[in-house]
């Protein structure tokens, strides 16, 4: 009996092995703090973690244009076919608008992703100049993500670590536009000094912020600046001193003879791009927008189609204007012949595309285009009378066909400091329609009301910016 | 008279009430301890004390059986009416009594060999003849082991295997004849010598003593203390079900059963007493013959189900400790039985057909209605101004054109065909069944099979060890609609937004690519193209296998350990060809994944139980478990194939290789559990258990969680005061509170965790990983605890005809696993906490009532109700969070539909209020309204400022039922069953997502009611013109809540007993049946089918393995164009050999 009980006992206590180790959780498929952040492989993929995100449909691929360009004079969702898309175009949006939401949340996912990166990078024992490169890359997108959200919103929380379960800042009150402004240019200049020029980008790393990418972006946040109710004195200045060093960069930059080669998918990373967010064929995420812009014919959805009066006024030199047969269009030519569609963006090609949602087309945030012609503005802006304000917007009118000596803007065809920001806001449509900028110039230049009177749209004092999402506004009482 | 008399008298005697409670297997123990008994009690040489003044005859000796403990044959008819006996005696023999009451009466007595005592007239002689006959049951089965005594002696015998007996008796002597659960019977013998008997069922002693399984064991239904439920496998019989959870609707009170669509083999829902958790898993735990945590039911074979036990409060399941707080579903299947071999045959097929279709537009009127649309947004808009897409010619022309719902379904054929064989000795006992089911779904091209082959083995090796085995080995095979890649899409919602303009196939006899006319309406492709040339299958093998060996070490010490392995592999293949528009972007795409999960399980208990002088019992059980579950899978896929012909089985021959994906999880439970049964005098029983669970899911400061639990009854019955009420035949009061646990969360949630994603970099467009923070991490996540309370009655009257059993529940929950939502300015949309409360009470009511039982016919009604109410009390801090999301129809970002308000219940929806339609410019200007124009929709302005937006919000409805309830009929009359059951549920709102789909836009076909479209003053005041975008824009509003109440008659079965010869060597029985599922459905709701739940599924992931576990939880009461329920006819077969 005695030993018939002991068996028990024993096969019960044998039983009983360590619990505390079988109860570990043994992570196979997720890196987690403790088995991350420890070398240089680490930081670097956690950078790609930043620029990931950017990537999504919900921003770069899509939401980037639909809350700038189709909530402008330029392009539109046609009728019936998407509310918050229209609601956008007609300024009648309102914060539960799930492309505004988007935005919103696309931006703060960069800037948590960059602030990780900004937290944790710094510790690790690696090559410093790299490190400071890393440091400086997240730097810029964290910036990049807090000036599309000024632009857009005005005043935000700003968020510049991460955020535990315990942190007041998980529900933070929004921060002055000075503040915003202010953290922007700290991040950008940290990026300036601590990136590596354009050409001293690998090969292999094509997509990387250089420090001539920071300094494009810090000349357009000055500019932004200036005209806004945080303005610095010192900023249309500051903004010139930073083209002028992109401009100068000759190594880095250039403009392409040939306007059409700028979009091609088969010249990607070309030396007229500043910054742009990279796309691939698979196994890479591709590119929705010629799928959005392109007609049914084409093999695209037509979501998105170029208003008339731009199409039908926005090019007053005409087929001269290669920009006006290459980046717009109402017409298709295929093997049946030549189809008449609404006009709608062409500009953006790609030979390979399969008429699926994924093309190989990079979208670009900084062009060299665009950095003349913000010196242009920097320059109007310290003193409208300088002659040479002209040059850059010339540079470009140049290089899209308008060689004959009318074509040239001088004072006696643009008089006032007011019309030659209306000229300046016509060929920054003309070059960059369809890239994003539209709504944000409007905005930065006091014009988007007249611009969408011209189509129609009344927007009232409220619709100028962004209301800041309902979803967030009922979750976070602080805002 | 005096037949009726001694009857009552042998049932209430102590000893024979014993006798019935015992179990079968220890029928001959109780036999042998009757035996003993009554030699004892029964001597020629008691003594007794006995005054006798002035009584009958008939008294005296009366008295003197009492008193001297025996019994005395005699006949009444012979005993003298007028002899009064007065006599004293002390302590004198019991015979020297009798001699002295007999005196002067003519009668004498006998002692038989057996010791009988025969009174008799003096000199006849009393003979023994021989009795034969047979038992048999009021079903006409013969009774094995009946034990068959001669009334006041110890003699007796038992019947054979074949239910005959044949006995020596005195002449004129009493046969009694009792078994196990069945009224006992008296026949007195006279001078028959064939006595045939039919035994009938004693309801009563039958559900007390009916064994119930509870966690870790069994017990009787009468010791219960618990709120359990239990199916047994006679009820399940009657009407057969597809899939073994179907058989818990409408079974039990307090369960709500939905399944998510009418898709064949689609995933269904349990809700046993509500709702408890905001983010984590809410389904029950199941436990297949002791495995613990099996997922999915669909491949377990209702034929081969015992019984299920549905264990309800805290006392029941807090055994199950972590696992219990949802409840838990125990499954029992069939084990072998000792005896004769048999072998049966179970065969039904059938048909099912669309049991509803919804009226949308013909060719005709489509066409008008998007002339009228244009005509509007032309107005509108007159920028962006466009042709009409039809004359009027066209419009009037065009007929009625294609029934797109017509072409996508079709009458779908279901059969099931099940062999099994069963028996053994009182050693070794066998099941083996084999089992093949198949159903298409009424949509084309879907469907599910199944075989299985089920052996469970049992053995008895001495009489101290024990061993068994249950084993199933399944596969299945689901063909899904291959056009669902989300939530609410797919064919079914294609069929409904197809333009009926379109026909089927083109000119040249192909299918139409897709609709049209563009770019007028959506971009859809054929759906029945899609069906037909994509395909989608899910593959599913299980093997699910328990082993144990039970030792009994010292008598009442029992030691089992068991191990059980769960393995199943998925593998999904689907394929859409370039042929079809969904597949042609992608110039055909194929995808192929596997998952394989793997979960082993092992227990260890130590049992004892006694019984102490008849007062005390004990049962108690103490063990250790271990349980571990891993989960592998991988994906991979490709597009661009230049040939569709070899679709998933060759992904090389893509030109786009997808990213292949990979991922494993693991997670544990270990586990010390305990429990304590105490009955005193057979009519107080206490209840204790308590359960430590430690689990890997959580935080590393908080693993381990202890969950008690106790519970008292009282059989009030059994009391005296209540023993004298006649009506009363059980009456049995119950009590318990106890914490139970959840760990449903998915593992890994406490870490904090990076994903993986990639980015493209480089001249070469090359492929760069990256990695990203994707939570915040808690560290000390734990267990979300339910405490509950539970009192309850059970009732039998009129001998148990009416039984009913109710119960009240309260349960709170708290640290819930919640999914807090956050600021999304810190980059993440929530976090995962043990914060907030939840309370949920309802009442239970369940009644079963023989209301006719008559030779020929028998009438038995079952009805079930409940009530639930849930309420959320604490989240966190936060009184309000918007959940859920409605697909793409109501506005693209998905706004949420419904609220978690403190002080509301979850699945609030949370939208505005439709106040009819603007008929005036000079109505709107009047209400100060901008933005609007007649014929919008007037959304309330609930806080009067004139502009409608969020703050115009409130709850406008609720997604639980107020209640369910179900009633089962069943007839029999002669050979015929009839069963009519129906369930429904009352007082609940369904989110119609799909009608928004089809009215207003010009994405879709649109509903009929459309027709009725406001076109000018006065028109309609309920449906908005064409062109308004109000009530979509806004996001939900009411006019799209509709009463999800129902009553479904849900099964008609009709089943006829085939005679079979007694003789027959072949047949042992033989029945067929006609049955009728989802007959007609008593609704006000509008779309397909009330009993919906559209995110249904997501539900069920809630505790696998996905980073936002039970997002969609709260998603309920959504119908987004789901695949429509059917009506199935069947006509099946029963045979036994």
């Amino acid at each position: 009996m005695k030993t018939r009980i002991l068996i028990v006992i024993t096969i019960v206590i044998f039983s009983f092995i360590s619990c505390k180790k079988f109860l570990v959780e043994k992570p196979y498929s997720f890196l987690t703090p403790t088995n991350f952040y420890k070398n240089a492989q680490d930081a670097n993929a956690a950078l790609n973690g930043v620029f990931s995100n950017m990537q999504a449909q919900a921003f770069y691929q899509r939401t980037v244009y639909v809350v700038s360009d189709n909530a402008s004079d330029l392009i539109y969702a046609p009728a019936g076919s998407n509310t918050d898309r229209n609601a956008l175009t007609s300024h009648t949006f309102t914060a539960v608008n799930g492309e505004i939401t988007n935005w919103y949340v696309s931006n703060y996912k960069m800037i948590k992703n960059a602030n990780d990166v900004i937290k944790y990078v710094p510790p690790i024992s690696m090559d410093a100049a790299s490190k400071a490169d890393i440091v400086g890359n997240a730097c810029f997108l964290r910036a990049l993500g807090y000036f599309n959200l000024v632009t857009a919103f005005g005043q935000v929380p700003l968020i510049l670590a991460p955020v535990s379960a315990t942190d007041a800042n998980l529900y933070p009150k929004k921060a002055s536009l000075e503040a915003i402004y202010s953290q922007i240019i700290t991040d950008l200049q940290y990026a300036e000094a601590n990136c590596l020029a354009e050409k001293n980008i690998p090969a292999a790393n094509k997509g990387r912020v250089s420090s001539g990418a920071a300094s494009a972006l810090l000349a357009k946040v000055y500019l932004t600046r200036a005209q806004s109710t945080a303005a610095v004195a010192t900023d249309s200045q500051d903004a010139l001193t930073e083209c002028n060093k992109v401009i100068g960069d000759a190594g880095s930059y250039g403009l392409l003879p040939n306007y059409a080669d700028i979009f091609s998918s088969d010249n990607k990373y070309n030396k007229e791009v500043v910054f742009a967010v990279r796309f691939g064929a698979t196994p890479n995420v591709g590119n929705i927008t010629l799928r959005m812009f392109y007609p049914s014919i084409l093999g695209g959805y037509g979501s998105f189609l170029v208003q008339n009066n731009f199409f039908t006024n926005g090019f007053p030199a005409g087929s001269r204007d290669v920009r006006q047969t290459y980046s717009v269009s109402n017409q298709v030519v295929d093997s049946k012949g030549v189809h008449a569609v609404a006009p709608f963006i062409y500009k953006f090609r790609d030979s390979q595309w399969k008429k699926d949602n994924n093309s190989r087309t990079d979208w670009f945030v900084l062009r060299l285009a665009e950095v003349y012609l913000l010196q242009s503005e920097a320059m109007n802006n310290i003193n409208s009378a300088d002659p040479n304000k002209f040059n850059g917007l010339n540079t470009i009118r140049a290089r899209a066909g308008l060689t004959l000596l009318t074509d040239q803007l001088n004072f006696t065809n643009t008089p006032t400091s007011d019309a030659f920001v209306d000229t300046l806001l016509n060929e920054r449509a003309r070059e960059l329609c369809g890239e994003g900028q539209r709504r944000w110039d409007l905005l930065r230049l006091g014009k988007l009301k007249p611009a969408m009177a011209a189509v129609g749209v009344t927007v009232d004092d409220n619709h100028l910016l962004f209301p800041i999402p309902q979803s967030e506004q009922d979750v976070n009482p602080n805002l | 008279m005096k037949k009726k008399i001694l009857h009552n008298k042998v049932f209430s005697a102590p000893h024979y009430r014993k006798f019935l409670l015992m179990f079968n297997w220890t029928f001959v123990l109780s036999f042998l301890f009757c035996l003993e008994v009554s030699a004892n009690s029964y001597s020629q040489n008691v003594k007794v004390s006995l005054d006798l003044k002035d009584v009958t005859l008939k008294k005296a000796i009366y008295l003197l059986e009492q008193k001297g403990k025996t019994r005395f044959l005699y006949s009444e008819q012979l005993l003298p009416q007028n002899t009064k006996i007065t006599l004293s005696a002390k302590d004198e023999p019991l015979l020297g009594i009798l001699n002295k009451i007999l005196e002067n009466t003519g009668l004498d007595y006998q002692v038989s060999d057996a010791g009988l005592v025969m009174i008799a007239l003096k000199g006849s002689v009393i003979k023994n003849i021989t009795v034969k006959g047979t038992v048999i049951d009021d079903k006409g089965q013969p009774l094995p082991g009946v034990s068959i005594k001669v009334l006041g002696t110890s003699a007796g015998t038992v019947t054979s295997a074949s239910g005959e007996y044949q006995i020596s008796v005195p002449e004129g002597a009493t046969l009694v004849f009792s078994y196990i659960g069945f009224l006992s019977q008296s026949v007195e013998v006279g001078t028959k010598t064939q006595i045939d008997v039919t035994l009938k069922i004693d309801e009563a002693s039958q559900k007390l003593n009916e064994v119930v399984v509870v966690g870790y064991g069994t017990q009787r239904k009468g010791d219960l203390t618990g709120s359990i439920a239990s199916i047994s496998g006679k009820d399940l019989d009657k009407t057969p079900v597809l899939g073994a959870d179907q058989m818990l609707q409408g079974r039990v009170s307090g369960l709500q059963f939905t399944q998510s669509d009418g898709q064949p083999g689609s995933p269904t829902s349990v809700r046993i007493r509500g709702t408890n958790s905001i983010n984590s898993g809410n389904e029950p735990l199941y436990v297949v013959d002791g495995f613990a945590g099996v997922g999915n039911l669909s491949s377990i074979n209702p034929s081969d189900i015992q019984s299920i036990e549905v264990l309800k409060d805290a006392s029941a399941t807090a055994i199950y400790g972590s696992r219990g707080a949802n409840g838990v579903v125990l499954i029992t299947t069939k084990k072998g039985k000792a005896g004769q071999d048999a072998i049966s045959i179970d065969a039904y097929t059938g048909v099912q057909t669309m049991a509803k279709k919804l009226g949308l537009m013909n060719a005709s009127q489509f066409a008008q209605y998007l002339d009228d649309y244009f005509t509007q947004a032309n107005a509108a808009n007159p920028n962006t101004a466009v042709a009409l897409p039809y004359t009027q010619a066209q419009v009037t022309g065009l007929g009625t054109g294609t029934d797109w719902q017509k072409a996508l379904y079709r009458v779908a054929p279901v059969q099931n065909y099940q062999l099994s064989f069963n028996g053994g000795t009182q050693k070794a006992r066998y099941y083996l069944s084999f089992n093949h089911f198949d159903q298409d779904g009424i949509m084309l091209n879907t469907g599910f099979r199944r075989e299985l082959v089920r052996l469970n083995l049992d053995r008895n090796i001495g009489d101290k060890i024990k061993m068994g085995f249950s084993s199933q080995l399944s596969y299945s095979k689901q063909a899904v609609d291959p056009t669902i890649t989300g939530v609410g899409y797919g064919s079914a919602g294609v069929a409904l937004s197809m333009s009926p303009i379109v026909p089927l196939r083109d000119t040249t006899g192909a299918y139409t690519f897709q609709n049209g006319p563009l770019p007028y309406v959506g971009t859809y492709g054929n759906p029945v193209a899609a069906v037909v040339d994509a395909n989608d299958n899910i593959a599913n093998s299980r093997a699910l296998i328990n082993v144990f060996g039970e030792y009994e070490f010292i008598k009442g010490f029992k030691f089992k350990s068991s191990f059980g392995i769960d393995y199943g592999n998925a593998i999904e293949k689907s394929y859409l060809p370039s042929t079809i528009y969904i597949g042609q972007a992608t110039g055909g795409a194929a995808y192929s994944s596997t998952s394989t999960s793997y979960s082993w399980l092992n227990e260890n208990t130590l049992s004892f139980s006694k019984e102490f002088n008849n007062i005390h019992a004990i049962d108690a059980v103490v063990g250790f478990s271990l349980q571990q579950f891993k989960t592998s899978a991988y994906s991979a896929g490709a597009q661009n194939f230049f040939t569709d012909n070899l679709g998933t089985d060759n992904l090389a021959i893509g030109a786009n290789i997808l990213t292949p994906l990979s991922n494993t999880y693991q997670n544990s439970i270990a586990s010390y559990f305990g429990r304590l049964n105490y009955r005193l005098m057979g009519k107080y029983l206490f209840t204790f258990t308590m359960r430590a669970d430690g689990s890997s899911r959580f935080g590393l400061t908080n693993k381990w969680g202890y969950f008690p639990s106790g519970a008292v009854a009282w059989r009030a019955s059994e009391e005296k005061f209540i023993k004298n009420i006649q009506q009363i035949s059980d009456l049995k009061i119950r009590a318990s509170y106890g914490v139970t646990g959840n760990q449903e969360i998915g593992s890994y949630q406490s870490l904090s965790q990076y994903a993986i994603n990639g980015y493209t970099l480089g001249t070469n467009m090359s492929r760069v990983v990256g990695v990203s923070p994707n939570n915040i991490a808690n560290p000390s996540l734990g267990w979300e605890s339910t405490a509950s309370f539970d009192v309850s009655a059970d009732l039998g009257l009129f001998h148990n005809r009416i039984s009913i059993t109710v119960d009240y529940y309260h349960k709170t929950t708290t640290n819930l696993l919640l999914n807090v939502s956050i600021p999304q300015s810190s980059g993440f949309s929530s976090i995962l906490l043990n914060a907030g409360k939840v309370a949920n009470q309802g009442f239970e009511f369940s009644l079963t009532s023989r209301n006719i039982e008559a030779k020929n016919f028998n009438w038995t009604s079952t009805l079930n109700f409940s009530t639930n109410s849930n309420k959320v009390l604490d989240m966190n801090g936060t009184n309000n969070i918007l959940v859920g999301s409605t697909g793409p129809y109501i506005v693209t970002n998905g706004l949420a539909p419904s609220i978690l308000r403190v002080g509301q219940p979850i699945g609030s929806f949370y939208g505005y209020h439709f106040d009819g339609v603007w008929q005036t410019q000079e109505q709107i200007t009047a209400a100060g309204r901008t933005g609007v124009v007649p014929g919008d929709a007037i959304i309330r302005d609930l806080d009067g400022n004139g502009i409608i937006n969020g703050n115009d919000r409130e709850i406008i409805g609720h997604a639980a039922p107020k209640f369910i309830f179900s009633i089962n009929n069943t007839f029999s009359y002669k050979n015929f069953d009839l069963t009519i059951f129906a369930q429904g549920v009352e007082g609940n709102k369904i989110l119609n997502v799909t009608k928004y789909a089809h009215t207003g836009g010009t994405t879709a076909n649109e509903f009929t009611s459309m027709l009725s479209a406001w076109h000018g003053p006065g028109t309609s005041n309920t449906v908005p013109r064409v062109f308004s975008s109000t009530e979509r824009s806004v996001g939900v509003v009411d006019n799209y809540l509709e009463n999800g109440s129902y009553l479904r008659i849900q099964t008609v079965s009709l089943a006829y007993k085939i005679p079979v010869p007694q003789t027959s060597r072949v047949f042992k029985s033989a029945s067929i049946f006609v049955t009728v599922q989802n007959l007609y459905t008593f609704t006000k709701y509008t779309g397909y089918n009330p009993e919906v739940n559209t995110y249904g599924a997501q539900n069920l992931n809630a505790g696998t393995q996905n980073l936002n576990p039970g997002s969609q939880n709260l998603n309920i009461g959504a119908d987004i164009n789901s695949y429509p329920p059917s009506r199935t006819f069947l006509l099946g077969v029963k045979a036994g050999f």
